[in-house]
Parts: structure tokens; sequence; C-alpha cells
């Protein structure tokens, strides 16, 4: 017996896509601009751009994956991935302060890599950026399908294709001008639902008398909130794994090159609150979960919301959560799309076929065209069930191999091509070796790689530090987070392969840029990057940059780096 | 007590995103009036 009748499901999924292709035709211009295309005027308001950045960053299986770790590690689950994940947002804002810094004009971070580096490290962040989209895609597809099949009387596959050709519908025309609009009206279904079922599924389970009841249901470690087994199996890794996506992840860059300048700090800290009190609030269900004994169904803890949502909700609100996981899902989908479009236009089309010198009709049918192709890939390998956790590894592998050597670049006149590429693909290496144990990580070669894991953690939160606090505060953090951790992983990491191995690729990343960068003897004029990334149609509100725009020592002149005990300066 | 702080702890979220709700549909009607100030579109 299905919840939801084949009507119900229909008129819903009418009415949302609907809904959005309505909303979209109010934006749509018979001659769409190339920069509106990838990212509007560059002006975009706080409301509207902190709207997208939440629901974007919301997607379906942040929902599922956080009730999962409420249900496994108790009453900590859900913080140890949904505050990494929102803490993330944060901490990525000040450098996306630099991006824009330095490219006030700029579609795309690999747009940005090309102008410091030239056509390799865009290629490689490029690539990335493009499989990890196609994989996104695939992964809200999937989860619409599995979603449409439980709890109506669709097939998963029909699911898919109604979904797909429903976000396709309303992005095809107007781009990311679309996915902006509609996230707005997406996240405004997608929080209703979260304010309401919460609440009444909790009060539905006991409510307070649940803690009484059924708080023998968890053992030691789902009791404690500082519980270990949780911070190593979930935050850490989670932790470690959320500044590679922020950085390899096109939709995120898309939307700081979108929104007004002086707007992304009050935008990014919004964000954060936002997505931190859905996916949170989301993965408590989990955690009632457990001190109600509910089991997920066919053991499969992706079925633990859908089934909690179909057994205990009445119908209306069994509407709401469908339109709340379509709302995630569509949100993240068309930022895909967009983001795909985008990569495609500026850094294939633009760059490489046209060499910097594309017709801007042209290239807005590139990416619609793009687009076309990305669903019907995305409903491919959705109909084909590939194995989506072996590609997140290794594009979240990639994304972390060239998190330090992408943000260094744009702060240390010194690194080059040489560096930057050695690095990524240095740091891949490693990243395979650890995490699928090609070589025994015993011995010595176990205990070097626990080193450089150390250096990587210094990497994380020095980084964080850096971009929040400065330089100086960034390598102190650095280092003593890097100290701190030492005693405890030396003989233990080994045990995570997952853990290790991240954190082997940020500091085999950072140890190989570093060295080949104070090597090397170019020193870089940042000032370039803004000369070379330009917009590709007519000039819009944005403002180009100028010398008296970027941190004046930047543009110092090429003696003035110097030398300070034996390492250079960074240039800021 | 440890009733009341573990019901607080899991209703914060929802209220959270409330807060949130209200700030963003603010932060849109300003910019939808700013555009209309402005004779421009939204996005």
């Amino acid at each position: 017996m299905h919840q939801l009748s084949l009507t119900t499901v229909l008129l819903l999924l009418l009415c949302f896509y609907g809904f959005s292709f309505f909303m979209t035709l109010r934006i749509g211009k018979k001659e769409e601009s190339a920069d509106g295309y990838m990212t509007s005027n560059g002006a975009i308001g706080f409301g509207m751009s902190a709207s997208s950045m939440t629901a974007t960053w919301v997607w379906a299986a942040s929902i599922y994956a956080a009730a999962t770790s409420g249900y496994k590690y108790g009453l900590s689950g859900a913080i140890h991935y949904g505050f990494w994940g929102a803490l993330m947002i944060l901490f990525i804002y000040p450098f996306g302060r630099r991006f824009r810094e330095l490219a006030p004009n700029a579609h795309t971070l690999a747009e940005i890599m090309h102008a410091r580096h030239g056509r390799c490290s865009q290629m490689i962040l490029a690539g990335s950026n493009l499989l990890g989209s196609v994989i996104s895609l695939m992964v809200n597809f999937t989860a619409a399908g599995a979603l449409v099949s439980m709890l109506s009387p669709l097939s998963f596959m029909q699911g898919v294709l109604i979904t797909a050709l429903g976000v396709l519908s309303y992005t095809l025309w107007s781009g990311f001008r679309a996915s902006v609009l509609t996230d707005f009206a997406q996240l405004v279904a997608m929080i209703l639902a979260v304010v309401i079922i919460i609440p009444f599924l909790f009060f539905t389970l006991g409510g307070p008398d649940l803690f009484v009841e059924g708080w023998h249901r968890l053992d030691a470690e789902q009791q404690d909130f500082f519980s270990k087994k949780a911070l190593l199996e979930q935050g850490a890794p989670y932790f470690v794994a959320v500044l590679a996506y922020a950085i390899g992840n096109q939709t995120i860059a898309q939307r700081l090159f979108a929104v007004r300048e002086d707007l992304i700090k009050p935008t990014f800290i919004t964000a954060t609150i936002g997505y931190g009190a859905i996916v949170i609030g989301m993965g408590m269900l989990g955690f009632i979960a457990v001190l109600a004994g509910i089991s997920p169904t066919d053991g499969d803890l992706n079925n633990l919301v859908p089934g909690m949502a179909a057994t205990y909700l009445p119908p209306l609100l069994i509407c709401m959560f469908f339109i709340l996981i379509i709302g995630s899902l569509s949100s993240t989908a068309d930022s895909d799309l967009s983001a795909l479009s985008s990569i495609v236009m500026a850094d294939i089309y633009g760059k490489n076929v046209a060499r910097g010198r594309p017709n801007p009709r042209t290239m807005v049918w590139v990416g619609r065209v793009t687009m076309v192709v990305a669903t019907a890939l995305g409903v491919c390998f959705a109909y084909l069930r590939l194995d989506i956790l072996s590609m997140l590894v290794f594009v979240g592998a990639l994304w972390g191999a060239i998190v330090f050597p992408v943000i260094v670049s744009l702060y240390w006149n010194r690194v080059d091509n040489l560096a930057f590429t050695s690095a990524v693909l240095a740091a891949f290496a490693s990243f395979l070796v650890a995490r699928f144990e090609l070589l025994p990580m015993t011995g010595l070669l176990g205990l070097v790689a626990e080193l450089v894991a150390c250096v990587g953690a210094g990497v994380v939160v020095g980084l964080m530090a850096f971009g929040l606090l400065g330089k100086r505060a960034g390598l102190t953090v650095g280092v003593l987070a890097a100290a701190v951790v030492l005693p405890f992983a030396l003989g233990d990491l080994r045990a995570y392969p997952v853990l290790l191995s991240s954190l082997l690729a940020y500091g085999v990343s950072a140890i190989v840029c570093t060295v080949l960068s104070l090597r090397s003897v170019q020193e870089f004029d940042f000032r370039l990057i803004a000369e070379r990334v330009t917009s590709f149609q007519a000039p819009g509100p944005r403002t180009p940059a100028t010398a008296s725009t970027i941190k004046p020592a930047a543009a110092k002149p090429a003696h003035s780096a110097r030398a300070t005990g034996g390492a250079r300066e960074v240039t800021l | 007590m440890k009733t009341a702080i573990l019901t607080l702890y899991i209703l914060i979220w929802p209220a959270l995103s409330a807060a949130v709700l209200a700030a963003l549909s603010w932060g849109v009607w300003k910019d939808i009036r700013a555009a209309r100030r402005k004779g421009q579109q939204l996005v």
C-alpha cells in the first residue's frame, strides 16, 4: 500500500515543477547574456544569494546522511554531520572574498587557475568539477527515483525521468539565473516542512518521555555527546572532506561570483546557520528513531527517514515531506546543471575551443546543450545504478588534493604551474595508496604516512585559521594542531583509512607545493588575473579590478619578496 | 532537567530554521524592492 496515490504524486510534481517553470518565465530573455547565464549580474542581493547558497548546499543525500549519523552515533551524530558541513560554508568565505578581489569578472574557479597557472591547472580543476557535478546530478536523480517509488505507485525510473525533465525544463533557458530564482521558493518549502515535521514526529513518538523510556536503547558511545567513535568515524573525516568540497564544487564558486561583493560575508554567515539548522534538525530524526526503537526498512539506513514519514505522518504532512525532499534535490540538481554549463562554456569553449574569443550567442547555446547532455548522462547513470561511493571517493580525493595548491596559489606569488600540478598528482597518488591499502600501512611506511597526515591535519586547521585570522594565526594554529594530533595519530591513525588517506592528501600536496614553490624563481603579479579573467559579453555593473582594489602587497614589485629565516615571505 | 535540555536540543533546530526563514524572507523582500526601485531584474 503506497502512501500517495498516483494522482496525488503526479499533481504534487506538476505543481512543484510547474510553479518553478512559471517563476522562470518572469526572468526569461529572448537573447540571454553569456555572463548572465553563468553568474547573473554579479550583484545579487543578500536574500536571494543566501537562500540560493543554503538551498544548493542542502541536498537529499545530506538529509538522509544526517539522519543516518544520528541513528548510528546517537546524541552527537547529527552534530557530527551538520555542524561541520555548516562550518565549512563559514570558513570558505574569506577565501571567496580573495577570489572576488583578484578576479571580479570570473565565472569559474578553474578560469582563475587558467589565468594564474595556465591550461594544465585549469583542466585539473575543471575536470574534477565536471565529474563531481555529474555524480551529484546522478545522486539527486537516484534519490528522487527511490522516494517516488517508495511513496507512490510510480516506478524508480519514472521518478527519475519526471524529476530530470522537471529540473531541466525550468533551468534550460535562463541557466544560473533560473537556478537562483527558484532556490528561494524551494527553500521556503523545505524550511516549512522542517519546522512542522520535526516537532510533529518528536511528539508523536512520545515527546520528552522518549528520553526516559528509550534511553536504555542507546549504547555508551551513543549516550556520550563527546563520543570518540562518532568523532573519528563521522566528524573528523567529514570535517576534512567538506573543505575539499567547498573548494572543488563549482556550485559554491558560482554563487560566490554572483553575489554583490560587499554581501559575501552576511550571505555566507546566514547560509551557515540555515544549513546547520536544517540538516542537524533532520539528523535529529535519526536520534529520535533510535530512542523510539525504530528500525529502517530492509536494514537500509537510507530508508529510515522516508520510512518514518510513511509510517507516522498524516497524508498532508507526507505531501510536505515529499516536497521537502523533491525541493532539496531539485535545488541542488539545477545548481549542478548551471555549474556544468558554466564550466563547459567558460573553461572548455571560452578558454580552449574559442581561445578567449568566444561568440556569446554560441556560448549560451553551448551551455544549454551541456545541460541537456548532462541531464541525459545523469538519467543513464541513475538507471545503471553505478557505484556512487567509489566515484565519490575519487572525486573527493581529487578535490582534497587541490585545496592547498588552489588557495596558496592565490596568496603566494611564487607558486608556479609545476608546483601546482606536481602537488595535486602526488597527493592524489598517495591518497589512492592509503585509501585502498595498495601498500601495507605498517612499519616505517605506516609511520611516515601518519606523520604526513599530521601535517595534513595542521594544513586543514591552519588554512581555516589563515582565512579568518591571517597568516601569523594560520601558521601558529596549523603547527599547534599538527603537534596536538601527533601523539594520538602515531600508531593509531592507520586503523582509520578514510581519515588517514584524506589527511595524507592534504599533507602531501602542502609539502610538495611548498618545497617546489620555494625552489621557484617566479614572482607572479596578481593584477594579471583580473586582466586575464574578463566578461565574455558587454560589461555589466561589475567593477573591474585595478591596482587599488587588490591588496597593495599583492602588487609589490618582484624585488619586494624577502627572505625570513630561510623561508620566503608569503605575499598577502 | 536532563529531559528538558534534551527536548530543547531536539526542538532548537526547527526554531532556528524558522528564524532563518524569516531573515531570508525579509532579505528577499528588500531585494525585490531595491530591484523595482532601480528598474532592474531581481537576478
